[in-house]
């Protein structure tokens, strides 16, 4: 009768260890998906308005002493020319990169208390890329806009990664 | 008194109370447990029939088996419905847990939503030929200052949806806000009141736009186009269905 009981007992306690071992399996299958899970993308007018603008943004670069300042637009077509501002000692790659910079900061409020805690932008000419740059932190969900300059075969690619 | 037991069969103690029964005289009775059958006589000693009556005994241990078994069959029901309710919980858990995850997306995606269509709406009316810079190639996203800054509104009034517009420079940056008008502009301001309904407004949506106009370049001797940062903000009333 005794050894009958004990018996049943340990069936029961392997029983449990099998549910205990099923049910943490299945959790672990869960939590694998959701921390697997990609970043999402969202398109944003917002981040296309700003490349947009930003490309008829006039800067303190022309190509010599005759003809006008570029526009950012023109600047990105410029920098991998290696092209030099003249009367200046900067390239066009350095004007591109500096004014973009500074425009994202003014642009937008980034940071850990911010709307948005980072930014990347790229920007590839006929697939080579030509300037890229970002925040200290970025990851996450993020709402993206892009420009094609078809005539000139560039591409820009500017994400932001809003804080949640 | 004398009952023989050992001559009867019985199957269960039950049976034995109703085989015991008939033969207890008034005035006494028969009571049973797990362990023994007893009868309660008035003003006389109890007749105790226990596990030694040899062929009740049978049946008083069988009854007392048959009370242990329900009493274990009682715990393992209850250990069954504890682990249903565990169980229960514990998928109830996992489907706010996915609940939780899934909401948080709709939401994000709904303010994503909301956020591209108040951005769409303000590259509409940062659009309208009345500000447009006009060049085909370039007039997305842009808008001509020397357009705004002579735009009267008096003459279209009730033509455009949106209760106001304001144009704000955003790049270079100025430190102070200035409101422009004939007399600082375009290099003593940052913000262009292009007109106000005066009717309140239940939402705003804005959007970035390059803020053009024609100017001397002294360093070329020539009129060349000028562009700046900046951003649309337009009001409109949201009317509830």
């Amino acid at each position: 009768m005794h050894k009958m009981l004990r018996k049943l007992g340990q069936e029961e306690m392997v029983g449990l260890v099998v549910i205990m071992i099923v049910v943490t399996v299945i959790g672990l299958v869960f939590l694998g998906m959701f921390a697997r899970k990609e970043p999402a993308i969202y398109p944003s007018g917002e981040a296309t308005g700003f490349l947009y603008s930003a490309r008829l943004y006039t800067v303190e670069c022309r190509p010599d002493a005759t003809r006008e300042n570029y526009n950012l637009g023109e600047c990105w077509v410029a920098c991998p020319r290696g092209e030099s501002c003249y009367g200046t000692t900067k390239t066009a790659c350095e004007v591109l990169n500096e004014t973009l910079k500074k425009m994202i900061e003014k642009s937008f409020k980034i940071g850990p208390e911010a709307k948005y805690a980072g930014y990347s932008l790229e920007i590839y000419s006929a697939n080579t890329k030509i300037t890229s740059m970002k925040s200290a932190r970025i990851g996450g969900n993020m709402i993206a806009g892009s420009y094609f300059d078809e005539y000139n075969d560039v591409n820009v690619s500017f994400r932001l990664y809003p804080n949640y | 008194m004398v009952i023989n037991l050992q001559k009867t069969k019985f199957s269960g103690s039950q049976k034995i109370f109703d085989f015991l029964s008939p033969k207890i005289p008034d005035g006494n009775f028969l009571a049973f447990n797990s362990h023994e059958l007893k009868i309660f006589r008035k003003g006389s000693q109890n007749v105790v029939l226990t596990a030694q009556h040899r062929t009740s005994s049978i049946n008083l241990q069988k009854t007392r088996r048959k009370f242990k078994m329900k009493k274990r069959g009682q715990l393992k029901i209850q250990q069954m419905a504890f682990m249903l309710v565990a169980v229960f919980l514990f998928f109830v858990l996992a489907g706010l847990f996915y609940l939780t995850f899934v909401y948080k997306d709709i939401v994000d995606s709904r303010n994503k939503a909301f956020e591209n269509q108040a951005a769409m709406m303000a590259k509409i009316v940062a659009d309208y030929p009345e500000f447009s810079c006009g060049k085909e190639k370039e007039s997305e996203y842009c808008i001509d200052t020397d357009k705004v800054i002579i735009f009267n509104y008096t003459r279209y009034k009730g033509f455009f949806p949106p209760t106001y517009i304001k144009i704000v420079k955003l790049y270079p940056e100025s430190s102070t806000e200035k409101v422009c008008n004939l007399g600082n502009y375009p290099e003593d301001c940052n913000v262009y009141n292009v007109y106000n309904t005066g009717k309140s407004s239940t939402a705003s949506a804005s959007n970035f736009v390059a803020l053009c106009r024609w100017g001397t370049n002294d360093a070329i001797g020539r009129v060349e186009r000028k562009c700046d940062l900046g951003k649309i903000v337009i009001g409109y009333e949201v009317k509830n269905a």
